[in-house]
C-alpha cells in the first residue's frame, strides 16, 4: 500500500459505544445518527492546509472491542496524533483508555511530542458519571489535552480536531485551506456557517 | 419448420434432392408444419434436422399440407409472386400493396407465423435489390483455403500456445502454465491440433523440434481426470434427468408451441467446462435416446443461470490481461466442444483487401471506432450505429412491421450519401428521416461492413452452431463465440441485440415478436456479400432456417451469452496462481542469492529491523476481516467482518450510506466493488457476490470500490 508521505494520520480510540464513529462522522460528513453500528476500522480523508500547502488528513475510526489487537498496534504505529474518547456517562469507559494510552507510550517510545487529546463525549447527557474536572485531572496526569464534546449537538467537534492539529509542533496545520478549496472543504465551511463565495 | 415447395419445381434432380428443412421457430399454429411432423414420424422416425429426405411419401404429404395452408385466398399478395421473388428482381415490389404489410389481413398469431419464413426470403430480396442498385462493384473478399496444418498453427497461436510448434517468441513457461490448467477435453483438443501440426511438419521435413504431445499431457491427464471425475459424475446424472425432463415437456408442449412462452427451465452449469459436460453426456446412453427426437425447434427452453456464490462475471468485468486469457481459453474450449460433438470448427481467414479508410458505410468497425474515439474518447460502439438506433426509437417502437418493412430504396440511397457527407459535420437533418428508412439504413450499415459483424473468422462457426445436437450445446457454443469476438464487434452486437429486444417488447403493437425479428435480421448478420454467391440451394435452405434460429438465441439469451462462464474465470485464476508461484520461486531464489552476498558484508542488525516492519504488515488485517478501499470517496477504507450473508452490494452500501448531500455524490449504479490482484487481474463484482465465498477463492485480493468509468 503506497502511503502518501504528507498524509497526516489521526487515530481515534476508545471503548465500545462511547461515540468514536459519531464524532468522526459529525466532523467528516456533518451528520449524526442514533443507531449503533460497531466499527472494525474505518478511515476517512479530508484535505487540510499544512505548512502553507495542502495535505490529507486521515482519520481512522477504530473498534471499541478488543477483538483485533494486531490492528490496534498497527494503527498506533502508523498514527501521528491520537484522540482518546470516553463517555461522560461511563467511568468504566475512561478507565478502559488507560491500557490504550500505555500501548501508545510503549510503541511510540515517548508521548512528549505526540498530540493526544482526551475527549469526554456525550456531554449533552444528564446522567454523568465523570465530571469535567475529573477528565481534566486525568489529562494532566497523562500530559495531554482535554475537551468535552457532543457529537449529537455538534458541540466542540470541529474545535477538537483543530486543537489537535495545533498541538502538532512539527507541522503547521489548519482545517481551513487558504486559496484552493476542494468541494469537500466548502461543505465543511457550510456546516461551520462560514461559507464564503468563491 | 418450413417447406419451400416453390424451389422444388419438379425437375428430376429436384425430386432427388427433396430438401426438407426443419426450421427454428415455426411457432403458433403452424399447421402444415405439424402435419409434416406427423408424417415424419410415421414414415421415418429417424430423420435428423436438415437432412436430405429421400422419402417421397412424406414429401407429398407435406406438400399437400403446405398448399392447404398457403392457397386459400386470404393472402393479398399472390403467393406465387412472393415465392418467386428472389429469382425475378423488382417483380415483387411492384405488386406489394404500398406500405401495408401483407399480414395485416388477419390479426391472429397463426397467420403471422405462416409468413414468418417468407419474411426471410423477402428480406434477402430487399438486400439483393439494394445491392443491385448500388453501381459500385462489391468487393468480394477472397477466402483463402489454408494449407493443411496452417489452420492448426494459427489456432495454436491464437490459443497462446504457439511455442508448441517451435515458435520461440512465446514464453514457453507461460504456455506450460496454460497447459497445466486445461481440462481433459480441452487438453484433447490442443493435442489434436499439435498432432496435425507435427505431422505436416514432418511431411514438410522441417527441422523444428516439436515436443511430443505425449510428454506434454502425460501426467496431467491422469490428475485432471481424477479431479473432474467426481464432479462429472454428479453432472452426468443431473444432465440425464434434465434431458429426460426436457424431452418430456417437449411432447407436452407440442400442442401449444409458442416461442414466447418458455417451454422448459434448463439450468446452465457454468462451473464445469462445457466440453466436459458434453463429453460426459455423450458417454451416457440414456440421454442419447431422448436427444434424437426431441429437437423440435419450435421451442426455446428457458435457460437459467443458477446463482453463483462467487458472483457472475459479465463481459467487461475483467481486466484486459485476464480477458486475453479468457479469449484463448474460449477458443480451446469451443474447439473441444465442437470436437466432442462431431462438428467441424474451421476458422475462416480473409485475405486483407483494400477497404475504405474513412466514412460511415462500408468502413471497417475498427476504423469507425478509431474515428469516433477521436471525437469522444471511450466510445465503444460507432456513433452512426447508435444514432440510427436512437432515431428509430424516437419514432416509437410501436410501428407495425418495424424492421420488416423496408424503406424506399431510392430514399435510402440518398440518405446514405447525405449521411456520408454531413453526419460528422453535424449538419445532417434527422428530422425528415422516416423510421423505416432508418431501419433500412441500420441493416445496410451492418451488411456493408467490409468484414461481417460476427467476423470473417467466426461467421461460419456462428452459422454452424445450429448443427450442434441440443439447444443447450448451441447456447454454450454461442456463449464461447461471443467471447471470441473482438471488443468492438461484441459491443456493437450487444447494442443491436438490446435494441432488437426493445422492439420485441412492443410486439403487441408492432407485431414483431422474437421470431419475426430474428427472421428479418438473420440475413443481415449471416449473409456476407464478400463470400460471393457460391452457396448452393441446399445450403441456402439450411442457412435460412438455422441462422434465424441462432438469431433468436442471441436476442433472447443475450444476458446469458454476455456472461463469462465461471469455469473459464476459475481457469484464469489457476493460471495466474501458477505463474505467480513460479515467479515467487524465481524471486526467492534471486533474493536468497542476493542475501547471501549481502550478509557477508553487513551485520544482522539492519536485517532485523526490516523483519519487524514486515511482521506488522503481515498482520494488517486479521482472519475473516477484509479491508475495503475507496480511494475516490471521502471514506477511504473500511475493515469489514466477513459473514456468510455479506454480499458485494452490502459492502458498497456501507460506503455510500453515510454520504450526505455532497457534490460528488455517487449513485449506487455507478459504483462497484472490485476484486483486485491475488489470482485475478481485476474483476468487477456483481452485487450478489458472497464476499466470504469469494474471499476463500481469492484470499490475497485487495478490495476496492470505484466507479465503472474511473
Amino acid at each position: 500500500m503506497p502511503e502518501q508521505s504528507n498524509d497526516y494520520r489521526v487515530v481515534v480510540f476508545g471503548a465500545g459505544g462511547v461515540g468514536k464513529s459519531s464524532l468522526v462522522l459529525r466532523f467528516v460528513k456533518g451528520t449524526f445518527r442514533d443507531t449503533y453500528i460497531p466499527t472494525i476500522e474505518d478511515t476517512y480523508r479530508q484535505v487540510i492546509s499544512c505548512d502553507k500547502s495542502v495535505c490529507t488528513l486521515q482519520i481512522t475510526d477504530t473498534t471499541g472491542s478488543h477483538q483485533f489487537p494486531a490492528m490496534q498496534r498497527l494503527s498506533i504505529s502508523k498514527g501521528h496524533a491520537f484522540v482518546l474518547v470516553f463517555s461522560v456517562t461511563s467511568r468504566q469507559s475512561l478507565e478502559e483508555l488507560r491500557p490504550i494510552r500505555q500501548q501508545i507510550l510503549q510503541i511510540k517510545g515517548s508521548v512528549e511530542s505526540i498530540p493526544i487529546m482526551l475527549v469526554g463525549n456525550k456531554c449533552d447527557e444528564t446522567q454523568r458519571e465523570v465530571q469535567a474536572a475529573e477528565g481534566q485531572a486525568v489529562a494532566q496526569e497523562w500530559k495531554c489535552a482535554f475537551m468535552e464534546t457532543s457529537a449529537k449537538m455538534n458541540y466542540n467537534v470541529k474545535e477538537l480536531f483543530q486543537e489537535l492539529l495545533s498541538l502538532e509542533k512539527r507541522r503547521n496545520m489548519s482545517l481551513n485551506i487558504d486559496g484552493k478549496r476542494s468541494s469537500k472543504q466548502k461543505r465543511t465551511d457550510k456546516i461551520k456557517g462560514k461559507c464564503s463565495l468563491m | 419448420m418450413l417447406m419451400r415447395p416453390e424451389r422444388r419445381w419438379g425437375g428430376e434432380a429436384e425430386q432427388e434432392l427433396g430438401v426438407v428443412v426443419v426450421v427454428g421457430g415455426a411457432g403458433g399454429g403452424d399447421h402444415y408444419a405439424r402435419a409434416f411432423t406427423m408424417s415424419r414420424w410415421s414414415a421415418s422416425p429417424g430423420v435428423v434436422l436438415t437432412a436430405y429426405h429421400p422419402s417421397h411419401g412424406s414429401l407429398s404429404s407435406s406438400e399437400a399440407a403446405e398448399s392447404d395452408a398457403q392457397e386459400p385466398a386470404d393472402t393479398p399478395a399472390s403467393p406465387s409472386s412472393r415465392r418467386s421473388g428472389q429469382y425475378t428482381m423488382n417483380h415483387d415490389n411492384s405488386k406489394k400493396p404500398s406500405g401495408k404489410p401483407p399480414y395485416n389481413r388477419s390479426g391472429s398469431q397463426d397467420s403471422l407465423d405462416e409468413l414468418s419464413m417468407d419474411d426471410y426470403w423477402k428480406e434477402l430480396e430487399n438486400i439483393n435489390e439494394a445491392r443491385d442498385n448500388d453501381h459500385e462493384e462489391q468487393q468480394v473478399v477472397v477466402v483463402k483455403e489454408p494449407d493443411e496444418g496452417e489452420l492448426e498453427e494459427e489456432w495454436l497461436k491464437e490459443a497462446g500456445l504457439s511455442n508448441l510448434f517451435g515458435d520461440a517468441s512465446v514464453d514457453s513457461q507461460e504456455s506450460m502454465v496454460v497447459l497445466a490448467t486445461l481440462t481433459r477435453t480441452q487438453a484433447a483438443a490442443v493435442q489434436k491440433r499439435v498432432d496435425t501440426v507435427t505431422q505436416t511438419m514432418r511431411k514438410k521435413n522441417k527441422q523444428y523440434h516439436v515436443p511430443d504431445v505425449r510428454d506434454i499431457f502425460k501426467q496431467q491427464n491422469e490428475s485432471k481426470e481424477k479431479e473432474t471425475g467426481s464432479k462429472l459424475q454428479s453432472v452426468r446424472t443431473r444432465e440425464a434427468q434434465e434431458e429426460a425432463k426436457e424431452a418430456h415437456s417437449q411432447y407436452l408442449d407440442d400442442n401449444n408451441p409458442r416461442d414466447d412462452v418458455p417451454a422448459t427451465e434448463t439450468d446452465i452449469n457454468l462451473e464445469i467446462s462445457f466440453s466436459e459436460q458434453a463429453a460426459s453426456l455423450k458417454d451416457n446412453p440414456i440421454s442419447k435416446v431422448s436427444k434424437d427426437n426431441k429437437e423440435d425447434d419450435t421451442l426455446l427452453p428457458n435457460f437459467r443461470l443458477p446463482k453463483d456464490k462467487t458472483g457472475t462475471t459479465k463481459i467487461g468485468a475483467l481486466a484486459p490481461q485476464d480477458m486475453k486469457k479468457i479469449h484463448a481459453l474460449a477458443l480451446i474450449e469451443l474447439t473441444a466442444l465442437f470436437d466432442i460433438l462431431g462438428t467441424e470448427l474451421k476458422p475462416q481467414k480473409a485475405i486483407k483487401s483494400k477497404v475504405k479508410e474513412s466514412g460511415l458505410f462500408g468502413v471497417p468497425l475498427s476504423v469507425l471506432l478509431e474515428q469516433d474515439q477521436k471525437r469522444l474518447p471511450g466510445i465503444r460502439v460507432p456513433f452512426i450505429f447508435q444514432r440510427l438506433i436512437s432515431h428509430i426509437e424516437e419514432g416509437k417502437l410501436e410501428t407495425e412491421g418495424l424492421l420488416r418493412i423496408p424503406g424506399v430504396a431510392a430514399r435510402v440511397k440518398n440518405l446514405c450519401q447525405e449521411l456520408e457527407a454531413k453526419f460528422y459535420e453535424g449538419t445532417f437533418c434527422w428530422e425528415n428521416v422516416k423510421q423505416h428508412d432508418a431501419a433500412s439504413l441500420l441493416k445496410l450499415f451492418i451488411r456493408e461492413l467490409p468484414q461481417p459483424l460476427l467476423t470473417m473468422e467466426y461467421l461460419k462457426a456462428f452459422q454452424d452452431v445450429q448443427k450442434l445436437p441440443t439447444k443447450k450445446h448451441q447456447l454454450q457454443a454461442l456463449n464461447l463465440l461471443v467471447l471470441l469476438l473482438p471488443e468492438g464487434n461484441r459491443d456493437t452486437l450487444k447494442v443491436l441485440l438490446e435494441f432488437l429486444q426493445r422492439v420485441i417488447d412492443h410486439r403487441e403493437k408492432n407485431k414483431m415478436n422474437l421470431k419475426n425479428v430474428a427472421v428479418v435480421m438473420a440475413p443481415n448478420l449471416f449473409m456476407f456479400h464478400g463470400l460471393g454467391s457460391k452457396t448452393t440451394e441446399k445450403s441456402e435452405f439450411v442457412m435460412a432456417a438455422g441462422t434465424a434460429s441462432v438469431m433468436r438465441f442471441m436476442i433472447k439469451f443475450q444476458n446469458l451469452l454476455w456472461t463469462i462462464p465461471t469455469f473459464l474465470v476459475n481457469q484464469v485464476r489457476k493460471q495466474n496462481a501458477e505463474s505467480q508461484k513460479k515467479e515467487r520461486k524465481d524471486k526467492a531464489m534471486r533474493k536468497l542469492l542476493k542475501k547471501m552476498a549481502y550478509d557477508r558484508e553487513k551485520h544482522e542488525k539492519q536485517d532485523k529491523s526490516n523483519h519487524d516492519v514486515k511482521c506488522l504488515n503481515d498482520t494488517d488485517v486479521p482472519q475473516g476481516v477484509i479491508r475495503v478501499q475507496a480511494p475516490h470517496l471521502s471514506k477511504v477504507s473500511m475493515a469489514i467482518q466477513l459473514t456468510e450473508e455479506l454480499k458485494a452490494g452490502d459492502v458498497v452500501a456501507r460506503f455510500l450510506s453515510q454520504k450526505s448531500g455532497t457534490v460528488q455524490a455517487l449513485k449506487k449504479e455507478e459504483v462497484f466493488l472490485y476484486e483486485v490482484g491475488g489470482n485475478i487481474g481485476e474483476r468487477c463484482l456483481d452485487e450478489d457476490t458472497y464476499m466470504k465465498d469469494l474471499y476463500q477463492l481469492n484470499p490475497n485480493a485487495e478490495w476496492i470500490i470505484k466507479c465503472k468509468n474511473c
